[in-house]
This record gives C-alpha cells, sequence and structure tokens, in this order.
C-alpha cells in the first residue's frame, strides 16, 4: 500500500469539471462579459430574451480563456431572479460552457440564491460582506454555505466600502474570523474583495486607491494565506471610458504588481488583456507612476497622453491644444466636452465666417451635436454629458438668435416690397413637449427636451399644465411634426386618452408620443393607441427618444415602425384581455372578512404629545439634507443602480461620480444661501377604525371619516387582505369608548414642500444652463422626499413620541426599518387622491404651507409630499392592485360620490 | 440488533433538476429546487424520528438533486437545533465515460457535495464491481473522508437479472480491500443476502483505507 496520501488545502470549485486552484495557478481569469452591468451586448440580448445569443457570449469568454464564468443580471429593467434563473438552466445545457465553475454575481442576496438553485458545481458567489452588519452578514454566509458554494466578501461593513488599506485588511481579518470561527467556512473557501477603485479622476483621495489595494492584498496573503485575492479589474481605469488603449495598458499594469502582491483571481474581460511587456515604454512608465502613486503630476501626465492616443496603436499629433484648431473644430470639441468657457467668442467668429448666422447652426454646432447625439446613442456618452453639451449650444444659438430674426425681418419686408410669398420654415423637425392639464411635473419631460434638441430637433416645449386645446392650438400654428405628452400623476393618464381622442377629432396626423413615471407600454396599448389611428408610442426613457423620433420622422422607416408597434400593441391588447379573464378577485365582503387582525387587545396605543396641528416654517435645510436617498437621484439621470455603487458602477462610475460632485456642490449653497425654504405641518387625531374600511377621525370641527380601500386579489389561505384601516384599532362603535384611554388609537398626517426652486430653476432656464436647471429640479425632488422622512422620524421620537430611543441610520431609513408607516394618497396603498382633499382640509396645508392643489389633485409646487400616519409597529406598506366593481360602488356610496366619478379616480385600479 | 447502525436512504427522484425532459426546451425544469429540497426534509424528519443513526444520500444521478438534500439536512438540523447525523453520500456513474448522469466527472461531482462534510463518499449502482474499479480507485485519491462502494451484482443480462454469483463479486472488491480503496463496502442491484455474506469475509483479512492526512498550509 502507498503512503498516506496527503490533501492540500486548495480552493476546490467544479462546474461540470473540476477547478482546483494551486499555487502554481498564479492568476484565475474570471469572465466578465455575461454581465449586464458590464456588457451592453450582453443587458440588451437578456432583456430582449435572446437567450441563444446570450449564451454564445459565455461561450466565447470560455474559448478566450476564462476559467470561471462571472454571471450577473443585476439591471433594473430585469427581473432579476428570472433572468438568472433561465440563463443558468440554459447553460447547463451547453456541456461546452457548464464545464467551468459559475461566479454567480449580484448585489441582491435573493437573486444570488435563485442561482445557487439552478447550478450543480460548486460556486463562488459575488458577493457579500457586512455593509448591513454582521447578523446579515452570517445569515447570508450559513446559506451560502448550505449549498456549498465559496464566497466573495467584499471589504465593505456599516461604515461604507473600504478605501484605505487599513480599513481594507481590518474588516477583512474580521470577516475571516466570523466566518471560520462562527460559520465553519473553510479558510480555502474565503475570496476577498478589497475594492478597486477608480484612479486618476481628478480627485486627490483616489490617488492612492491603487496602492491601497495592493498593499492590502500582500497582507491579506500574509496573515491568511489560504484565502484567495479578487477584484474587478477594469474598475481601476473607468476615468479613461472610451481609451481601450490606456485601459488595457493600465489593467496589465495593476494586475502585474497585484498578482506579485498575491491576488490570484481576477474579473477581466478574457480576450482582452494585453501583455505587460509589450505595452508601449512611455504608457507603461506613465501607468506605473499613476497605480503606484509615484508622481503628484501623474494624472495629468497620463491623461495628457491618453489625448494623443486615439485607437490602438495609433498616436496622434493632437495635443490638448484644441484652442488652435479652426472654429470648426472647437465649436465640436466644445460641444461634445460640454465646455462654455469659449463659447461666445467661438460663436461670434463664426457667425462672422460664415455667410448666414443660420449656416453656423446648420453648419458646426449641428455637425457637433450629431457627434454628441452618436456617442449618447452608442453608449459612449451618458446624460449628465449630454445635458452639459446642450448648454454649450443654448448659449451659442442664443448669441446667433437675435443676428437669425434680424435677416428674417430683412427678408420679410424684401418679400412684401416685391409681392412675392415667404417660404421659409422647412428647418429642423419640430417636436411638441407638454405636461398634461392636471399635472405639474417635469423633470422628465425637461430631460427628453435637451436630448432630442441635442440631435437637432426644433423643441417647442409648452411647460406643466397645458390643457388639451393648448397643446392641439401650438400643434397647428407651430406645424410641429410630434407631439410627446408627459405625466407623473395617474389621473394624467385619463387627459392622455382625451388628447388623443381630440387628435383624431381635429383630424391630426402627426404621431403621439407618451411618457412619464406612470405611463406604462400596456396603458398605452390598451387605452390610447386605440384612441388615434395615426401613431402613438410609449417611450420609456430620454435616450429611446431618440431613436423613436428618428425613426418617425424618417419617411422610409415611419410605416414600418408604425406598422410595428401597430402589432405590438394589439397583441398586449389581447394579453390584457386575456389576463383580465384569469384575475381573480375574491367578493369585496370576504375580502372584509380576511382582513389583517392585529392583537388588538395587548397593544397600548401612544398619545401624541402634539395636540392638533403644528406648523414648520424654514425647517433646517442642512439637517434635511442628511437624510437625502441618493438612489432616485441618479435613477432621475437614467443611471439606475443602487447607491453608492453606481458611483463606481463599470459603466457610468466615472460620470456618476462627477454628478455626485456637482450635486454635493450644489447642495451646499442650496443651505449656505438659502435657496429654498422648507415647509411643513403635521397633525394628530383620534381615531378608530370600524372594523371594515373606514376610519373616524374626532377633530375639533367634529368627526371626519377617511375612507381606505381593500386588496381584493385572491391570495394564498392565511394571507390577509390588506386595507390601511386595519392599522387602526378597530371600535364597533367609536363614540362608547372614547373616553376610555384604552379604547381610543390615534392617527396622523403631514404635508411639506420645498418653496423657492422656482426661481432658481428660471434663473438656470433663463441661461441656456440646462444642466444646473434640471439638477436643482432633481434636488428640490430629493429635499423634500428628505424632509418627509426627516419630520416621519422627529414624529416618532418626538411629536407623536411612540419610538422615543429609535436610533436608525439614514440607510435603515432609506430600507423602511423604521416603526410605522407614512403612505401618500394617490399611491399603491391608497391610491384614491380625492382623499387628499381631506388631508388638505384636516391640515389647512394652503393656508399654513402653500401647496395648491390643481384639478387633478397634483400638489403644486411640484417638490411637495402628503401622507397619512399610523403608528402600529406591524403596520406596513402594500399596493392595493386591482379591485372589483362591488368595492368600487361601496366605496363611492362610502363616499357620497358620483359612481362614474369615483370609477373616473379609481380606473388604474379597476382594469 | 446490538452494534449494527442502520442508515436512512434517502433515494433519487424521478425527477431531475439539472436536465430538462423536453428537447425542444432546454430551460425547462419539471421540478424546482424548493421542491425537492420541502421533500427530502419531509423524508428527512421521518428518518430521524424513526431512529437513524445515519443518512446516506445515494444513487445521486444529477449533483443539484443531492444538493438540495444536503440542504434540507443542514436545514433539518438548524431548524430543530439537534446535532447533525453524520452523512454518507453515494453517486453514480452511469457509463463508460466516468460521468454522472448529469454530466460531472468524478472529481467534479467530489467537488460539488464536498459541503456536506460527509462521513464517506463513494459509489453505487448501475456498474458492476468489475466496471467500477477505475472510479472508486479514483476517488479513493481524493476523498479527505472515508470511501464506500457497493456496485451492482455485474450488469444485467438481456433478461434483466444479474448472473454474477457471490464470489465473483466478493473476488473482486476483495481487491480493492486490498488495494486501500474503500472502508465501506456492499451490493446493491442483483446482489443478495450471500453476496454480502461472500465480500464481508473476503474483506475481513484487509486494513481499511488509511484516511488521508489534511494539510492545513500549503507545502511551499
Amino acid at each position: 500500500m502507498s503512503d498516506t496520501i496527503q490533501i492540500q488545502p486548495f480552493l476546490r470549485l467544479a462546474g461540470l469539471e473540476p477547478l482546483v486552484v494551486r499555487p502554481e495557478t498564479n492568476f484565475v481569469n474570471v469572465g466578465e462579459r455575461t454581465n449586464v452591468t458590464g456588457s451592453k451586448k450582453f443587458a440588451r440580448l437578456i432583456r430582449e430574451d435572446k437567450y441563444e445569443e446570450a449564451l454564445s457570449v459565455a461561450r466565447q469568454q470560455v474559448e478566450n480563456g476564462a476559467q470561471i464564468l462571472d454571471v450577473n443580471m443585476d439591471d433594473a429593467l430585469l427581473d432579476g431572479e428570472k433572468a438568472m434563473t433561465t440563463f443558468l438552466n440554459l447553460l447547463q445545457a451547453e456541456p461546452d460552457i457548464a464545464k467551468i465553475p459559475v461566479m454567480i454575481d449580484s448585489s441582491k442576496f435573493n437573486i444570488i440564491e435563485a442561482g445557487l438553485k439552478c447550478v450543480q458545481g460548486k460556486c463562488i458567489v459575488n458577493s457579500i460582506s457586512m455593509k448591513e452588519g454582521e447578523e446579515k452578514f452570517i445569515e447570508q454566509a450559513i446559506i451560502c454555505k448550505s449549498y456549498g458554494a465559496s464566497v466573495i466578501v467584499m471589504a465593505f461593513d456599516e461604515k461604507g466600502q473600504a478605501d484605505t488599506q487599513d480599513r481594507k485588511v481590518k474588516i477583512c481579518e474580521k470577516a475571516y474570523k466570523i466566518l471560520t470561527e462562527k460559520v465553519g467556512y473553510d479558510p480555502q473557501d474565503i475570496i476577498f474583495d478589497p475594492n478597486i477603485f477608480a484612479i486618476a479622476t481628478g480627485i486627490e483621495e483616489h490617488n492612492n486607491y491603487g496602492v491601497d489595494f495592493i498593499e492590502a492584498t500582500r497582507i491579506i496573503k500574509q496573515k491568511m494565506p489560504l484565502t484567495k485575492v479578487s477584484g474587478g479589474v477594469s474598475n481601476i481605469s473607468f476615468s479613461f471610458r472610451g481609451n481601450d488603449t490606456v485601459r488595457d495598458a493600465m489593467h496589465s499594469v495593476f494586475l502585474y504588481h497585484a498578482i506579485k502582491a498575491g491576488m490570484g483571481m481576477g474579473i477581466v474581460n478574457a480576450g482582452q488583456l494585453q501583455v505587460y511587456e509589450q505595452i508601449e515604454p512611455q504608457l507603461k512608465e506613465l501607468c506605473e507612476d499613476v497605480i503606484l502613486n509615484r508622481d503628484l503630476e501623474s494624472t495629468d501626465k497620463l491623461l495628457g497622453f491618453a489625448e494623443t492616443v486615439k485607437q490602438k496603436g495609433k498616436v496622434e499629433v493632437k495635443d490638448q491644444a484644441w484652442r488652435s484648431e479652426p472654429v470648426e473644430k472647437r465649436l465640436s470639441h466644445a460641444l461634445v466636452n460640454g465646455i462654455t468657457d469659449y463659447i461666445d467668442a467661438d460663436t461670434e467668429e463664426a457667425r462672422l465666417k460664415y455667410s448666414k448666422p443660420l449656416d453656423v447652426i446648420e453648419g458646426p454646432l449641428m455637425d457637433g451635436m450629431n457627434i454628441v447625439g452618436d456617442l449618447f446613442g452608442s453608449g459612449k456618452m451618458f446624460l449628465p454629458q449630454v445635458v452639459k453639451s446642450a448648454r454649450v449650444m443654448k448659449k451659442s444659438v442664443a448669441i446667433l438668435t437675435p443676428y437669425i430674426e434680424a435677416e428674417k425681418e430683412e427678408r420679410r419686408i424684401a418679400h412684401v416690397a416685391a409681392g412675392t410669398k415667404n417660404e421659409e420654415g422647412a428647418g429642423a423637425a419640430k417636436i411638441l413637449l407638454a405636461t398634461v392639464k392636471g399635472d405639474v411635473h417635469d423633470i422628465g419631460k425637461n430631460i427628453v427636451g435637451v436630448v432630442l434638441g441635442c440631435n437637432g430637433y426644433d423643441i417647442i416645449d409648452l411647460g406643466v399644465m397645458v390643457s388639451a386645446d393648448k397643446i392641439l392650438q401650438a400643434a397647428k400654428e407651430n406645424n410641429v411634426d410630434i407631439i410627446g405628452l408627459s405625466g407623473l400623476i395617474t389621473p394624467s393618464l385619463d387627459e392622455m386618452v382625451h388628447i388623443a381622442k381630440e387628435m383624431k377629432r381635429q383630424h391630426f396626423e402627426i404621431p403621439l408620443l407618451i411618457g412619464g413615471a406612470t405611463t406604462s407600454r400596456m396603458h398605452t396599448a390598451v387605452r390610447i393607441a386605440p384612441e388615434y389611428d395615426n401613431g402613438v408610442l410609449h417611450v420609456l426613457d430620454a435616450s429611446r427618444s431618440v431613436t423613436a423620433v428618428g425613426s418617425l420622422l424618417s419617411k422610409e422607416q415611419k410605416p414600418d415602425f408604425l406598422k410595428n408597434v401597430k402589432v405590438e400593441y394589439s397583441n398586449l391588447q389581447t394579453q390584457f384581455s386575456n389576463k383580465q379573464k384569469y384575475k381573480v378577485l375574491i367578493p369585496y365582503e370576504e375580502a372584509v372578512v380576511t382582513k389583517e387582525y392585529f392583537d388588538w387587545k395587548n397593544y397600548q396605543p401612544v398619545k401624541p404629545a402634539v395636540d392638533g396641528i403644528k406648523v414648520f416654517k424654514d425647517f433646517d435645510l442642512g439637517t434635511i439634507a442628511e437624510y437625502i436617498d441618493w438612489g432616485p437621484f441618479f435613477i432621475g439621470w437614467e443611471m439606475p443602480g443602487r447607491f453608492p455603487e453606481v458611483l463606481t458602477d463599470k459603466i457610468f462610475g466615472a460620470e456618476a461620480t462627477r454628478l455626485y460632485n456637482d450635486a454635493k456642490k450644489m447642495v451646499k449653497t442650496i443651505i449656505d444661501k438659502k435657496w429654498f425654504s422648507a415647509n411643513g405641518t403635521i397633525g394628530f387625531w383620534e381615531a378608530n377604525s370600524n372594523n371594515k374600511d373606514t376610519i373616524t377621525l374626532q377633530t375639533d370641527n367634529g368627526e371626519v371619516n377617511l375612507e381606505s380601500l381593500r386588496q381584493q386579489m385572491k391570495k394564498a389561505i392565511g394571507q390577509p387582505t390588506y386595507s390601511l384601516s386595519d392599522f387602526v384599532k378597530p371600535s364597533p362603535s367609536p363614540r362608547l369608548d372614547i373616553d376610555s384611554e384604552k379604547g381610543t388609537d390615534y392617527m396622523g398626517a403631514f404635508a411639506v414642500c420645498i418653496q423657492g426652486a422656482r426661481e432658481h430653476i428660471d434663473r438656470f432656464a433663463a441661461d441656456n444652463d440646462e444642466y444646473n436647471k434640471i439638477l436643482v429640479q432633481i434636488l428640490a425632488d430629493r429635499f423634500v422626499e428628505a424632509f418627509a422622512e426627516c419630520l416621519h422620524q422627529q414624529v416618532r421620537k418626538k411629536y407623536w413620541g411612540y419610538v422615543k430611543d429609535e436610533a436608525l441610520s439614514n440607510d435603515q431609513l432609506i430600507k423602511e426599518e423604521y416603526k410605522g408607516i407614512r403612505p401618500a394618497p394617490g399611491y399603491p396603498a391608497c391610491p384614491d387622491h380625492t382623499e387628499k382633499l381631506k388631508l388638505f382640509s384636516l391640515l389647512n396645508v394652503t393656508e399654513n404651507i402653500g401647496i395648491e392643489l390643481t384639478e387633478s389633485l397634483a400638489m403644486n409646487p411640484p417638490a411637495s409630499v402628503c401622507g397619512w400616519y399610523f403608528a402600529h409597529p406591524e403596520s406596513h406598506y402594500f399596493g392595493l392592485g386591482k379591485i372589483g366593481r362591488d368595492q368600487l360602488e361601496d366605496y363611492a356610496k362610502r363616499k357620497n360620490m358620483p359612481l362614474e366619478e369615483m370609477e373616473k379616480w379609481l380606473r388604474p385600479n379597476m382594469e | 440488533m446490538e452494534g449494527a447502525f442502520v442508515a436512512g436512504a434517502i433515494g433519487p427522484l424521478n425527477k431531475t433538476l439539472s436536465l430538462s425532459p423536453d428537447v425542444n426546451n432546454p430551460g425547462y425544469r419539471a421540478v424546482t429546487f424548493d421542491e425537492v429540497a420541502g421533500a427530502y426534509y419531509e423524508q428527512i424528519k421521518g428518518l430521524v424520528d424513526g431512529g437513524v443513526d445515519i443518512l446516506l444520500i445515494e444513487t445521486i444521478f444529477d449533483t443539484l438533486n443531492a444538493k438540495a438534500a444536503i440542504y434540507a439536512i443542514k436545514k433539518y438540523f438548524r431548524d430543530t437545533k439537534q446535532k447533525e447525523l453524520p452523512i454518507m453520500i453515494s453517486g453514480t456513474i452511469t457509463d463508460a465515460s466516468g460521468r454522472t448522469l448529469s454530466g460531472q466527472t468524478l472529481e467534479a461531482f467530489y467537488i460539488s457535495v464536498s459541503h456536506a462534510k460527509p462521513l464517506s463518499i463513494g459509489l453505487n449502482c448501475a456498474l458492476g464491481a468489475k466496471e467500477m474499479r477505475p472510479h472508486i480507485e479514483e476517488l479513493s485519491q481524493l476523498a479527505s473522508c472515508y470511501t464506500s462502494a457497493y456496485p451492482n451484482a455485474g450488469l444485467p443480462n438481456a433478461f434483466g437479472e444479474y448472473d454474477e454469483q457471490p464470489h465473483e463479486t466478493a473476488h473482486i472488491i476483495e481487491e480493492w480491500a486490498a488495494e486501500g480503496f474503500v472502508n465501506i463496502v456492499g451490493g446493491c442491484c442483483g446482489t443478495t443476502p450471500d453476496h454480502i455474506k461472500h465480500i464481508a469475509e473476503q474483506v475481513k483479512k484487509y486494513k481499511t483505507r488509511e484516511l488521508p492526512a489534511l494539510e492545513e498550509e500549503l507545502a511551499v
């Protein structure tokens, strides 16, 4: 018999075949292209359900030498769990791909777990971390372990992502101790990702990020030799996006040093790694300086070099001295790079050079904007950059406009004198945009206007709260080519239907575009498209508006395009009516019985500290700013992803960071210069529910009944059908118990708004500064949401005082971990906007803080929020979903409102 | 019986998690991981309530099904806060390719279930002892835990019957013991009490396989 066999503590993984990572393995390539956040192509294929082709991306990675396949489906537009499951199941049927192990990559643990359920081999989970605390970390680690996966632990804790060497090492050591001692992980199954961050960003604190990673790696490998160190290598070179020559060189140089320090694994584009030795010497030297942070000037030097390199190997004699180029080139450079510094002088120079001022617009300016449009279309520029380009364009056009007008006038006079007819006006296609009657929200519409403007269209923006008459009249007067409607609140949907009908009645022939947060492809297909025959199209976001408008304005493409849309929409209509048939609702009476029951006997309601109404004028902006949730801010700029991860996103990380810095600066100005004024009001009343869907408040002016709606969809047995009234203590005859302390429950309401934003929006608009205009507008929204969050916390701790000792971080607040809720009328739990009228009258909102309601019950100023306060610790948010006619009838009767009118307000929940 | 341990067998399902039963739709699955884990959970509870000493996941032809069983075992003992019973794992190599039905090589299979920290890993069914030999030899080199093998009584004849006689089976398995491939042996399809008796007699004279040494540091 042989000697005793020795088994080494190697990291062992498996697909259909084993992968044993031995010391001589040196470096394991993890293929990165099967990642929707990193590969546009892959993302598109998945979104379009082209899984067959998506598999070929995976195959390519394997053929290019990937030893592990990273799969990521984190896209706001995707059902991540479903996409992960579908892709991995299909992948199992491809032995040439499935032979290598899978790395399941997601920032959402539910997606990770869905992935783990599909793979027979031993996977790597990418990643878990202590960002939500130790307890969550242990819980997730135990789950990973019970599926037999190795884990990547990101150096991330409750304080944030570790950026310094010291913090990286400390967090990894702590995670190691927990995983090996408390969870039972073998050291060789632990992989650390100590965060590779972008360097050479122009921000000084970022300069040492490369060194921090490399040195942290060295110490981690010394202290915990069996573990592996991995990382997303392309992060390091974000700031050189679009310049693959420099990026590839940086990756190679970085890996060269990081591998020497002990990095054993990395997520890379397996086909694209350049050989360290073959990097052009000057470039290599510069990369080393930047990565090892050896020279204070290194960033500038590398940036300078990057300018000279365009395509691989090609060195242009271009320099940074774009100022010495001909004026056309300068204009286009200024547009693409969003530089306004010289635009006045350059425009003037071009005006004198060209025979007509209009030629400057149609010549060099349009050429520049076409480049911007192309770059945006191909994902090489991002929305904030495009908005900056628009600012340059507008400034230039503003200088030229007086000359153009003067010329027009001259020609008109000449025509009149000669008795001929003026046939001008055939310029760029015109697009009319408007937020419909009753609605005041227009950030999205403004962005669409900017983006379309950048693509050479003439934008006529009628603003907000525009009636159908005005829209259609303006469309005729200006002879526009397309009408685009926008809206955020649900009643706007009806208004859009109305406009479509009017367009038909008035024999319009131009296409109608629909957009805005409340709109959807389904609603457009089912409700709006059937009302107008000459083209109705839903546009999801600004970037899509460009292609849609392009197709609609092209004589060749338009007929086919509209035909395809029609087919698509009629499919949706069929789908919709099929769904209708299968949608199972239970009778309203039954739904009331299966309400949610709390243990009221053992519940002691807390009497609010504030009696009646309290008004807050000029609330401290600095305090509010601490509560800002930056996630929606980036979504507003069409950069989906979680905050702060979006700042290091593979695609828009660098631009997001720049935007974030601009926003932070503006927040500071807003606070210092008091640009905004934050006003709010809260109130509390004794309240009881009637065991059904009415809550009765006792106010100084007598009883007020609030009516709520109840879920009616068929649920699994034991699942309650929710209604907000379930969260207030029931009392069959409310009057009886009113005096006994124990019988009375309480409810509250609030309204907050940000005033003063308008002035700055108008100022920036007047200055043709679209970028700052949209920035201040989006920030006003963030401030008002933060104000609502902040006030809610003070209510819990002080003004109502039912959780006096709450200590939650902003992150926890954003995740709604607090006790009690603040649902807003018009939103999923209580979609009826008309209850807002009661809220406004209870708090005397308009008089106290100046928010007004439009006829569609939108709040003006747009940066306003109102809602109800419920304190019961088990109260929770939910979506009402569809309701039946029986409930509608009952509800209308309770509210004393004509059935047809009630139906109008609740239509989205009826169909 | 005094001195005997009872292993509760957790056999395969007729539905599999890694393969689609529909050739035109390779992404389709007839069952979900949660369903499989749920079914096993119930079975584990029954076996534990019945007093078994060991849980034996056996005749594994789809590793993902086995992983669902492991998941269910871990979860069951976590939920009930009992001390975990030892786990034995026995896979099935279906043909001469040396792979499981779901396509994994033996080593890949071993790696994929090793998180169970099993008492033993081994092979059973599908092959006779003669065909199983190279695989059990390979496994004995890989496994850090005990190894087990219970082959069929040869390959079935045209009528689906097993012709291999007890002394024939015992003879091959005796060789495995002599080579130090195995710790636990037995018989699967076609074997009889008489086969087991013969095997037991033959292997008695050999020392069982020595457990490998687990290095805790990387050899420099």
